[in-house]
């Protein structure tokens, strides 16, 4: 992104937005807070407030930690101490598990403190009725300038410095997936898929109420944030859909978005006398606005990972012509069916390239699209991939194994650099190679799923959204 | 503003709120009698169509408001009488202001554009094919407004209409460029007029060159009168 010769800060105030700036470097240096305060930690095992600190210990924050808890000397070998004004350093973020109407006086002695945010894991708020405490706790917020994570959330998670001060899970691996959730288990979810593919998440943001925190708040925050290449929402509904659309629209540019929106609603109860109201549904607006900004909607939790992997991971196609290197004939034709219902091409091979396979000493099967190599050696994958980038035959490779493949994780990674073009694996049927295999091929940046179904959406996200940028772009040309 | 039921302008208000917009409208005059209706006719040229003008009547044609086809004074004067006589039997309490009279377009393919203003996103346009069934075919796209000039293309794509419009087993070529104009100037149109609820042009009859709206419907909040609003009192 080109650097404003007003700074930082002066690009906000030059456009007017000084009132944007600070809840958006707020949040910034939330993330990257050097010191946690766990207010309301406890010492008996069967508590949330005692596993948040265990996860934020085991997950090796990389700042210090400061237990806050009157009745207790020591908590997991840190020291305690009695309120938040005795703690001996500054406390940049606060994690608040204390009773919902004890929340507000914490949080103004966190902002006496000079803390930043409070990540308020209580419940018992507007969603339990009482709309009096969320009053307070903003009020609160607003006096004495923090920014309120929550409340009734899971928790806050950042890997780049390690802060996983969530209940669970420890996010142990770094990663540039984004997540944000309106819903903790979903996000928690969201990142233990991550965990098992090799992968890590770089934020998680679960939002609860949102009584201060929102979700465009959060879309704008980690629009910026260098860690991050894709952003993953989950949503329940937009706190105000025409800014999120109109932000959306902004970072969409330099970030891919993916959006899984839940709770479609029942058409109102107003009698509805005009054929548009009828036909404009909530649930068709809301992918109209999301396809027009430039995010991808995903179908379901597994489309929501699987585009929010492929986002971050891949680089950007030329074209819609996909080629399939199979090691046998079923993962190939379910792979290419499948791209073609996606609107995706099932590229003719050029005789040229046939020709070229076989001078090169590969014995394929077939050589239509998808190439049936009937190989478990990666070599000759590598071989027909490069010879796909020197005859420029496709845009987009897509291996597809349908058995184990030994050493796939060393040569792929390696053809992957070489071919200028996004290229992933369907590993299936692989038995003890692929589980040790595909974690490791996700890591070095291939992406690897276990269904060519799979596989082949996350490709049609990419191709979507390359579609979208295009014309973006030229739209509005820098 | 209550947002209770929709209160709908009345056609020729309607007419008048689109006018600086560009939406192309067939040449109309209002009418309050069946000679003034039969004069203006004339002035307009046959054959002419008679829409009823009425605040009560929302759905026109199903109670009979709306003669077509009429070519000359006379069957203008009975078109008006029967356009009374049928508003009077399908709602008694029914006011009649008096008529539209619009000159009668050629046929052509009929479309639907419209727009409403969404709780959460603001003012959406929609397209679609359109005419009476609608309904049943649900091939709509719909876009945030204001759009660009690229999203009005993408959204006549998106619908089955593209086809008809390409010109589906030989039959001419419609003109595309039009209704582009047209769903963006809709757009403009909603975004400058947040308050209005809902808005039909149904249909939206596109021709080989250009294209006419024949029925607009406006929907906004329903006004209220000084005594509907809660009292206020002054803070001394």
């Amino acid at each position: 992104m080109r650097r404003s010769i007003l700074g930082h800060r002066g690009r906000f105030m030059a456009w007017g937005l000084g009132h944007m700036y600070s809840r958006v470097s707020s949040f910034y240096r939330a993330l990257r807070a050097r010191t946690v305060a766990v207010v309301g930690a406890s010492t008996d095992p069967a508590k949330l407030s005692h596993s948040l600190l265990r996860t934020l210990i085991e997950g090796g924050y990389t700042g210090a930690i400061y237990p806050v808890n009157p009745h207790a000397e020591e908590i997991l070998g840190l020291r305690c101490y009695p309120s938040l004004a005795a703690a001996p350093a500054e406390i940049e973020l606060v994690v608040v598990i204390v009773p919902a109407v004890a929340v507000a006086q914490v949080i103004r002695e966190a902002g006496a403190k000079g803390a930043t945010a409070a990540v308020v894991i209580s419940s018992g708020f507007g969603e339990a009725g009482r709309k009096d405490l969320d009053q307070d706790v903003l009020e609160a917020a607003r006096a004495s300038r923090v920014l309120v994570f929550g409340p009734n959330i899971q928790g806050l998670g950042f890997t780049p410095n390690r802060l996983s001060a969530l209940f669970w899970p420890t996010l142990y691996r770094p990663g540039s997936m984004a997540m944000v959730g309106q819903s903790g288990s979903v996000s928690a979810a969201f990142a233990e898929m991550a965990d098992a593919d090799g992968l890590g998440v770089s934020a998680l943001v679960n939002l609860g109420n949102q009584l201060d925190v929102s979700d465009t708040d959060a879309l704008e925050a980690l629009a910026d944030e260098p860690s991050t290449a894709s952003i993953a929402f989950y949503l329940e509904g937009f706190t105000n859909g025409r800014r999120f659309f109109d932000i959306a629209q902004r970072v969409a540019l330099r970030k891919p978005l993916v959006v899984l929106k839940a709770g479609r609603t029942a058409a109102g109860s107003r009698a509805v006398a005009s054929h548009t109201a009828s036909l404009a549904g909530d649930d068709s607006v809301t992918s109209a606005a999301l396809r027009q900004a430039g995010a991808i909607q995903a179908e379901d939790l597994e489309s929501l990972y699987d585009h929010a992997k492929a986002l971050a991971l891949l680089q950007r196609p030329a074209g819609r012509r996909v080629l399939f290197l199979s090691t046998s004939g079923g993962t190939g034709a379910l792979a290419a069916d499948e791209a073609e219902s996606r609107g995706l091409e099932v590229v003719t091979l050029p005789v040229e390239y046939e020709q070229a396979i076989k001078a090169a000493g590969v014995r394929p099967r077939s050589v239509g699209n998808p190439v049936d190599l009937s190989s478990f050696d990666p070599e000759p994958f590598g071989l027909a991939a490069r010879l796909a980038r020197e005859l420029d035959v496709a845009d987009i490779v897509h291996f597809c194994f349908g058995d184990p493949v030994r050493g796939s994780d060393r040569v792929l990674p390696q053809v992957a650099n070489e071919l200028d073009r996004p290229c992933l694996v369907t590993y299936m049927g692989g038995g003890q190679v692929q589980r040790c295999e595909a974690p490791l091929l996700n890591a070095a940046g291939v992406p690897t799923y276990p269904t060519p179904e799979r596989a082949v959406r996350a490709i049609a996200g990419l191709v979507e959204r390359e579609v979208w940028l295009r014309a973006a772009t030229e739209d509005n040309p820098r | 503003m209550s947002q209770g039921q929709p209160h709908f302008l009345k056609e020729p208000e309607a007419i008048r709120l689109l006018e600086p917009y560009g939406i192309a409208y067939p040449a109309n005059m209002f009418a309050n009698s069946a000679d003034l209706a039969a004069s203006a006719a004339s002035c307009l040229g046959f054959p002419v169509v008679l829409k009823a003008v009425s605040a009560s009547l929302v759905h026109k044609s199903e109670a009979g408001g709306v003669q077509r086809s009429l070519q000359d004074q006379a069957s203008v004067r009975a078109a008006f009488e029967r356009i009374a006589q049928n508003l009077a039997d399908h709602d008694p309490c029914a006011c009649l202001d008096g008529v539209l009279v619009v000159r009668q377009v050629p046929e052509g393919l009929d479309l639907i554009v419209g727009g409403k203003s969404d709780p959460s996103f603001g003012p959406v346009v929609m397209m679609g094919l359109g005419g009476t069934l609608v309904e049943i075919i649900q091939d709509v796209s719909i876009r945030l407004a204001p759009l660009t000039r690229r999203e009005a293309d993408n959204m006549i794509s998106e619908t089955q209409a593209a086809r008809f419009i390409a010109g589906f087993r030989g039959a001419q070529r419609l003109d595309r460029e039009a209704l582009a104009q047209l769903l963006m100037r809709v757009g403009g149109f909603l975004s400058d007029h947040p308050g209005v609820l809902e808005f039909d042009l149904n249909p939206v009859r596109l021709f080989p060159s250009g294209l006419s709206t024949l029925d607009v419907r406006v929907a906004v909040p329903q006004p209220q009168r000084p005594w509907q609003r809660p009292l206020q009192f002054r803070r001394q």
